[in-house]
């Protein structure tokens, strides 16, 4: 009943998820996902983290890895100890000094 | 926290959340969202009562205080809370429904002879003796003390149920 944990879900190092996640919750991952994340607050993926999976959120952050495309409101920032293989959109990205990253960005710049 | 499962880490899916497909773990689950996603776990389940599961599942323990549509099969033991509903087949060597609880299903308890005789080992050494129902209560401290835990975790959620307490 702890109170701190109500708008905080942390999904562990050994728990596996094929399908689908939406919340409208921060979200930490430090297990695997792969499908589809919806998240209309923030996604972290931490160090253990493996996505495979598109990923729709308003803040994303990655000190794992993460296969996909990425969509986001507000922000993206790959860590560096993080990997990212996919297209990111969102307004603001951020790429860390040794962070992994192959694919697109859009920042929607005209 | 001291209603969750114990040991290890725990992942605890918040109220807002709502997973679809199939979902796997190590590690004590508390379910406090919307799960439409199969889930097999080598540990416990606590599904919190505004947690919601609409799948199979396969644990080693499962506490239900929310709603659960689907089978549920556990290695150890599966209990329903007073403020649990379960539609779907029970499957485990322990099973337990409190007062209060809704439940539409089948229970199988398997080969429930052997559990039996593995909890109350002492009672397998005296089955030639005729033993008397005060013998038998008294002679259960594995099942008494789980019955204590469950009673401690109702008095916690609010409803108070001492009398549950077999003496």
């Amino acid at each position: 009943m702890a109170q701190s944990d109500d708008d905080k879900t942390i999904l562990g190092p050994t728990l596996e998820i094929e399908g689908e996640i939406e919340g409208d919750e921060d979200l930490i991952v430090q297990g695997r996902i792969s499908g589809k994340i919806s998240c209309k607050k923030n996604l972290t993926v931490a160090g253990s983290g493996r996505v495979e999976a598109s990923v729709s959120t308003r803040n994303l952050s990655v000190s794992g890895q993460v296969v996909g495309n990425v969509e986001a409101t507000e922000r993206v920032e790959v860590q560096r100890e993080g990997k990212v293989i996919g297209d990111i959109k969102a307004p603001r990205v951020i790429i860390a000094d040794g962070a992994k990253f192959k694919g697109n960005i859009e920042m929607g710049v005209d | 926290m001291s209603d969750q499962p114990k040991g290890g880490t725990t992942t605890a899916i918040g109220r807002t959340i709502v997973i679809r497909g199939k979902l796997r773990s190590d590690e004590d689950l508390v379910v406090k969202g919307r799960i439409e996603a199969e889930i097999t776990s080598s540990k416990g389940l606590h599904i919190e009562s505004s947690g919601v599961v609409k799948a199979n599942v396969s644990v080693q323990s499962a506490r239900i205080s929310g709603t659960v549509v689907g089978n549920v099969t556990a290695a150890a033991k599966i209990e329903i809370a007073p403020d649990g509903r379960v539609v779907g087949d029970l499957l485990a060597p322990r099973i337990v429904i409190s007062e209060g609880a809704a439940f539409r299903g089948r229970i199988d308890m398997q080969n429930f002879d052997e559990p039996r005789q593995a909890a109350y080992p002492e009672l397998a050494g005296s089955a030639g003796v005729a033993a008397s129902p005060t013998d038998y209560a008294v002679s259960e401290p594995g099942g008494g003390a789980a019955l204590s835990a469950a009673a401690g975790g109702e008095a916690e959620d609010g409803e108070p149920k001492g009398k549950r307490k077999r003496v």
